[in-house]
């Protein structure tokens, strides 16, 4: 069966006359040939480009290899490693189309199915079961499985050695993926911040540097969301620590304000974070009140800055009173404790 | 009074209102006018709006009558209704997500304000809650530098808080959808492919096809949602010949799934609470929710979230699978939830000027729409059954004519069509009719009053509608006419009632 793309019925002929049988080789790994003109396809556009620019020398090579698993593949995962939502989105309204029209061919059945797997991964193990019920000896699928049940979300270790010896017996000495890819990496600026180890050229353009560690950080909470291989305590986790890298952004604009005498721009970034800690008073979602808490009222501290310390603290008390929540009352009261001297006029803390 | 039953005054259906009121009237309409002064010749005096009343909030907490656990219900909703969005809930200060790809604003709160959460637009100088249009804002909160987008012409820090709609398509096919003021291409938490660019309103306003909308307060309205439909259309029965006298139809906006009565929105266009929230979600944030699921754009590349973006959570924030209703419930569920226990606003009516004005209101005719009184029907909610409240809303729609209609149709309402305003809280309110055209700048409520009236000299003697649906005259016209005759004395009697809802 893995000498040709198996099918069924009028589908398959019509594919088979489009694009002819695929070997069991081309169902393992692409021909040399043709993994030259992906490798081609995937340099054409510069890593700066769009996520546009960088699909359409793909779409092009599948157009030109319609029947080939290898640039299909490549095509999908450029969206599963770089695509947002409305890709992944786009890509799997594609493939139930192609699927739709394809009637009954496991070849489409599986690319349709690939396109849930890290997205909706229980109805990929289930379209996947469907293709190999046409051909049990679908490599391919059986891949993708091993994949999935070896995942830390679905794993099974059973499930995942039976797929495993199935692919490999149909395709000797290939390899699995490693599901899900992994996330961009999180940023690392302001640990080497706390460490001290800015390097001149950044600490001349802090601001810049800010902005891209946040924007970093945003891209990888965001791929996160977007995959069900990651649990959501992970998501809440990943998602909470970018709400926090925010503060600590803001502070050190704010220091680095105060440092080069652009006492303005420090004074109204203070406003604002200010006014975001006060609505955050009022928020059931604000894991990090104690931190913008402490952040908003240290930057006051540290610039001798008694009384709109204490006007922040005032406002927080009141959106309190306005909006009860025992669980934030506490939490402002060890804040408040803790800034207790301060508030006095002195600046003993600094967090 | 005095004027309008007097020789100039040619409407003779008020006639018979006129003999009943004329003693009691007349005889109480020269006391307590909080705006002329005594043993002074009154010839100089104009009516004019108070403008919006100060002291407390008359609205804002929960309704009387709550058990305890039902009014943390209450405050834990209420902050979700005040809760900001950023596109993914990464922004610090703005931990919900879904916002975008277009939106109008990042809050309910911010937009819904005055005079307290749940309301409608703010002002920077007037009223209780006294900040700028927080859309004037959105252009550049949270942009990259060089990035920033521009405010829409008609956004101003002392306007009101507005959504656009195009009434054609460019085809010429009818549109009335909200266009997003701004999208987040730009913002620091945008997808890094995500260009798309804000409508080109200043075209549009230039082809005069952009109509506004302002935010509607939602005080009370969970006693609204438990009014019977046989309430209303009993309630809508009892005016009927007076009505027809006055020259005022009135039907219900219906939906098209039960035949029930819609009550909620400009045009009555929603059925529910629930249906409320999820189309303001979606439509003002861009947040896709449980009840309008899809995201409005067409920009793949700036679709950052899955959807629904707001849904029911299976797992709390400390991952486990219990909760209070808050926690797990979607958003939107919690804005109907705060909606359907905010109380109504408080009245004040207490002087003979206001007690004088509520009586002309009736004896005029506004009250034939903006009817008093109706009746709950039995509620989950403690003490709030069979609760009599005030509304001043017949929830009916009715024809206004040229000069209001928006030529936009939403359900069973025509391009003329408009629920009658709920009046209650309009004493502590800033800008009025649909599109807060009526501003503390051009009159106010005086200016309102008069944009009910419409006539259209261009239909034939016998022609009540245009070909495109508007009626040549204003079902409120004989009211309005009504208004114009009384006295500027009763007139501010009038206003001051208003003024004291």
């Amino acid at each position: 069966m893995l000498a040709t793309r198996p099918g069924s019925g009028l589908a398959l002929l019509v594919l088979l006359a489009a694009a002819g049988p695929l070997s069991a080789r081309e169902l393992c790994q692409a021909g040399a040939g043709l993994q030259r003109e992906i490798d081609q396809a995937l340099a054409a556009a510069p890593q700066s480009a769009s996520f546009e620019e960088r699909v359409a020398p793909l779409r092009e090579l599948r157009e030109k290899h319609q029947g080939d698993l290898f640039v299909h593949l490549v095509y999908q995962d450029l969206f599963f490693e770089q695509g947002i939502e409305g890709h992944l989105k786009e890509l799997m309204e594609e493939y139930l189309r192609l699927q739709v029209q394809h009637e009954g061919d496991p070849f489409y059945l599986y690319l349709s199915g690939r396109t849930f797997e890290g997205r909706g991964t229980r109805r990929a193990i289930a379209i996947l079961q469907q293709a190999l019920a046409l051909d049990p000896g679908f490599a391919p699928a059986w891949r993708t499985l091993a994949e999935i049940y070896g995942s830390t979300a679905f794993r099974d270790r059973g499930k995942e050695a039976e797929a495993r010896r199935r692919f490999l017996a149909a395709c000797p000495g290939s390899a699995i993926a490693r599901r899900p890819l992994p996330p961009p990496p999180h940023s690392t600026f302001f640990d080497r911040l706390r460490e001290s180890r800015l390097s001149p050229p950044e600490e001349e353009a802090l601001v810049a540097q800010v902005q891209a560690a946040l924007l970093q950080d945003e891209w990888r909470a965001l791929r996160i969301r977007l995959f069900d291989f990651y649990p959501p305590a992970e998501q809440q986790r990943v998602l909470h620590d970018l709400q926090a890298e925010y503060w600590r952004a803001w502070s050190v604009l704010v220091r680095h304000y105060r440092r080069t005498g652009e006492k303005d721009k420090a004074d109204e970034l203070l406003a604002d974070m200010e006014n975001r800690l006060v609505r955050l008073g009022g928020s059931r979602r604000a894991p990090t009140f104690s931190l913008a808490a402490r952040t908003v009222l240290g930057l006051y501290a540290e610039a001798h800055q008694p009384e709109s310390l204490r006007a922040a603290l005032a406002r927080l008390r009141q959106s309190l009173n306005e909006r009860p929540d025992a669980k934030r009352a506490a939490e402002l009261a060890r804040v408040q404790a803790a800034f207790a001297s301060a508030e006095g006029g002195a600046a003993r803390h600094s967090p | 009074m005095r004027a309008v039953c007097s020789s100039r005054s040619v409407n003779s259906q008020i006639l018979a209102l006129c003999m009943v009121l004329s003693a009691g009237a007349l005889a109480q309409s020269r006391g307590g006018k909080s705006n002329s002064q005594p043993n002074q010749p009154n010839v100089q005096f104009q009516a004019r709006d108070p403008g919006p009343r100060g002291g407390a909030a008359s609205a804002g907490g929960p309704l009387s009558g709550l058990s305890t656990d039902e009014q943390n219900f209450f405050n834990e909703a209420r902050a979700v209704f005040g809760e900001v969005d950023s596109v993914s809930g990464g922004v610090a200060g703005e931990e919900g997500s879904g916002l975008g790809p277009t939106f109008n604003a990042n809050s309910c709160a911010a937009c819904h304000a005055q005079p307290a959460m749940g309301g409608s637009s703010p002002h920077p100088r007037l009223g209780q809650v006294r900040v700028v249009n927080p859309q004037t804002t959105f252009g550049a909160l949270d942009r990259k530098p060089g990035k920033t987008q521009p405010t829409p012409s008609f956004i101003t820090a002392d306007g009101p808080v507005r959504e656009a709609r195009f009434i054609k398509n460019p085809d010429g096919t009818n549109d009335g959808g909200v266009h997003g003021l701004f999208t987040i291409a730009g913002r620091v938490d945008a997808p890094a492919g995500c260009t798309l660019a804000q409508p080109d309103f200043a075209t549009q306003l230039k082809n005069n096809n952009v109509i506004f909308r302002i935010p509607t307060p939602t005080f009370g309205l969970g006693l609204v949602e438990n009014t019977t439909d046989e309430t209303l259309r009993a309630n809508l029965a009892a005016t009927a010949s007076d009505r027809a006298r006055f020259g005022i139809g009135g039907v219900f906006n219906t939906t098209g799934n039960d035949g029930t009565i819609t009550r909620f929105g400009w045009k009555a266009q929603n059925k529910s609470l629930v249906v409320f929230a999820g189309e303001a979600y979606n439509v003002e944030q861009g947040v896709s929710n449980e009840v309008f699921n899809n995201e409005r754009s067409a920009s793949a590349a700036c679709f950052a979230n899955p959807t629904p973006e707001d849904h029911s959570h299976l797992y709390n924030e400390a991952g486990g699978l219990t909760g209070t209703v808050t926690e797990m419930s979607g958003d939107a569920v919690s804005f109907a939830n705060f909606m359907r226990m905010l109380a109504p606003p408080a009245a004040t009516t207490d002087s003979r000027s206001e007690h004088n004005g509520k009586r002309l209101f009736t004896a005029i005719g506004c009250a034939l729409c903006h009817s008093a009184t109706l009746t709950t029907n039995p509620s989950i909610f403690n003490g709030q059954s069979g609760v009599t409240y005030h509304p001043y809303s017949d929830f009916a729609l009715h024809h206004m004519g040229q000069n209001l209609a928006d030529f936009v149709g939403q359900g069973g309402a025509g391009a003329d069509q408009f629920r009658t305003a709920p009046l209650w809280g309009v004493g502590q309110r800033i800008f009025f009719l649909h599109d807060g055209r009526s501003t503390p700048d051009n009159g106010g409520l005086i200016d309102a009053i008069n944009q009910h009236f419409s006539h259209n000299s261009r239909c034939g003697s016998n022609q009540t509608f245009t070909s495109d649906g508007v009626a040549c005259d204003s079902e409120a016209n004989t009211t309005v006419k009504n208004f114009k005759n009384l006295d500027e004395d009763d007139q501010q009697d009038i206003l001051n009632f208003l003024r004291s809802l």
